[in-house]
């Protein structure tokens, strides 16, 4: 991407570099988000639809990330629906408990799917920044920006967010119980 | 800092370095450095997330989303700005234009009507009032300019309203308007031509229109303005004739 500031209305080609560029990291956010991959490739393709047609307003050329990522999440939350109950933070357990080296080994030993399938299964409102902590695409503030929660706030989500990983990581045949397509998921129900 | 809250912030840092200048974690990490359980913890628990990251990574899109990205990019993006600015301008300029044309149209008619109303009005005064040439100091000088057929009447005349009034010119009413008229002749043939001071006021209308003939059963007139005066100029002889002595 250049770092122009012009008008960003984009020829195919530059538009092509785009997507080409962020698509497959949108996606995995994507598909931790909405735990299917049609519903997180509709997701991935409506955040470049409204880029297509909103994103010559944005200025910085530099913030296109930045905004593909925030225009996917608050594109999930306006079509999903948050899941109901979100565990509050003090409700946790505490999460700082040391890790093993057997869980090392274990997570090696499995393949993507099921740790995606194991990220899926931690509760929306950690596993956004969970996952963008893991895509290692965005900055802290960004994360926050994109997520319209202060720093200290994603930090606190990822600690108890990897508690809930690591939980599922120990056990990855529960995981696949929780995968149902985001946009079926009803308020007030629970994972 | 005690070692609860060093890991607190030190699970937020990625094994991968993109956090290495953020000074949030200076202080945490510099305790890890000097805490072996601290240090073995944050060793611990960044290799957890270098496998998680890695595994992450090799999640990839299902074939055909990109090829359904850019298919549905190319027929939603919008016009580009300039394009869209440029048909903006567009519309307003065709409004102007449309506006400028009715104008157009509007005053051609007023113009035109006007003409007609001071050729008709010269037609009917020379019909009723016979023939007068000025007999004044000055005058046959100008009579004899008039009747010569060197005379390009639609050029500088050289006349002055004061002159020709003081010349004994008869002056006529045209409307609320005061006309001069002078009468000559010219080849045996008597014309009368009528000069009003131009109308500034609705100077445009006859001051960029073309000159104007107007015929009549028993006669023609001939109807245009040098900026200063405007002229009509009548005769009982046909159009051809009063044609060839105007222009």
């Amino acid at each position: 991407m250049s770092g122009r500031n012009s008008d960003l209305t984009m020829s195919t080609t530059a538009f092509s570099q785009l997507v080409d560029e962020h698509y497959t990291p949108l996606y995995r956010f994507a598909l931790s988000l909405a735990r299917n991959q049609a519903d997180a490739g509709d997701l991935v393709q409506q955040t470049f639809y409204i880029w297509a047609t909103k994103g010559h307003a944005l200025r910085e050329v530099s913030k296109a990330k930045s905004w593909l990522f925030t225009t996917l999440y608050r594109e999930f939350l306006r079509v999903g629906r948050r899941e109901g109950r979100v565990t509050s933070i003090e409700d946790l357990p505490p999460s700082e408990q040391d890790v093993a080296a057997k869980e090392i080994d274990r997570a090696r030993s499995l393949d993507a799917d099921t740790v995606m399938l194991a990220l899926q299964s931690v509760d929306e409102v950690f596993r956004a920044p969970l996952t963008l902590f893991y895509l290692d695409d965005l900055t802290y503030q960004e994360i926050a920006d994109t997520l319209d929660v202060p720093i200290g706030t994603v930090m606190s989500r990822l600690s108890r967010g990897k508690a809930q990983l690591r939980d599922s990581l120990k056990k990855p045949e529960k995981n696949t119980q929780k995968v149902v397509p985001f946009n079926q998921t009803k308020k007030g129900q629970t994972s | 800092m005690n070692n609860d809250e060093a890991k607190f912030i030190l699970s937020a840092y990625r094994p991968s370095g993109r956090d290495a200048n953020d000074a949030r974690f200076t202080e945490a990490l510099n305790q890890a450095k000097q805490d072996p359980a601290l240090r073995e913890w944050l060793a611990q628990s960044q290799a957890l997330d270098a496998v998680v990251m890695k595994k992450l990574s090799g999640i990839v899109p299902p074939a055909g989303l990109r090829e359904q990205i850019l298919a549905g990019g190319k027929v939603s993006q919008k016009a580009p700005v300039r394009r869209r600015h440029f048909g903006a301008w567009l519309a307003l300029a065709a409004s102007f234009l449309v506006v400028f044309i009715v104008s157009e149209v509007w005053l051609g008619q007023k113009v035109q009507a006007a003409q007609r109303d001071y050729a008709e009005f010269a037609a009917k005064d020379m019909h009723n009032g016979g023939h007068h040439p000025p007999t004044g100091e000055g005058m046959e000088e100008m009579l004899v300019k008039l009747a010569s057929s060197d005379l390009h009447f639609m050029g500088d005349l050289g006349l002055s309203f004061e002159e020709l009034k003081a010349g004994g010119c008869r002056t006529v009413k045209c409307g609320e308007r005061e006309a001069i008229e002078l009468c000559f002749n010219r080849d045996g043939t008597w014309y009368h031509l009528y000069v009003m001071p131009h109308k500034k006021s609705r100077g445009p209308m006859l001051a960029k229109s073309q000159s104007y003939f107007l015929s009549m059963s028993d006669s023609a007139a001939a109807v245009w303005t040098d900026g200063d005066f405007e002229y009509a100029l009548v005769s009982l002889k046909g159009m051809s004739d009063l044609k060839a002595l105007a222009e």
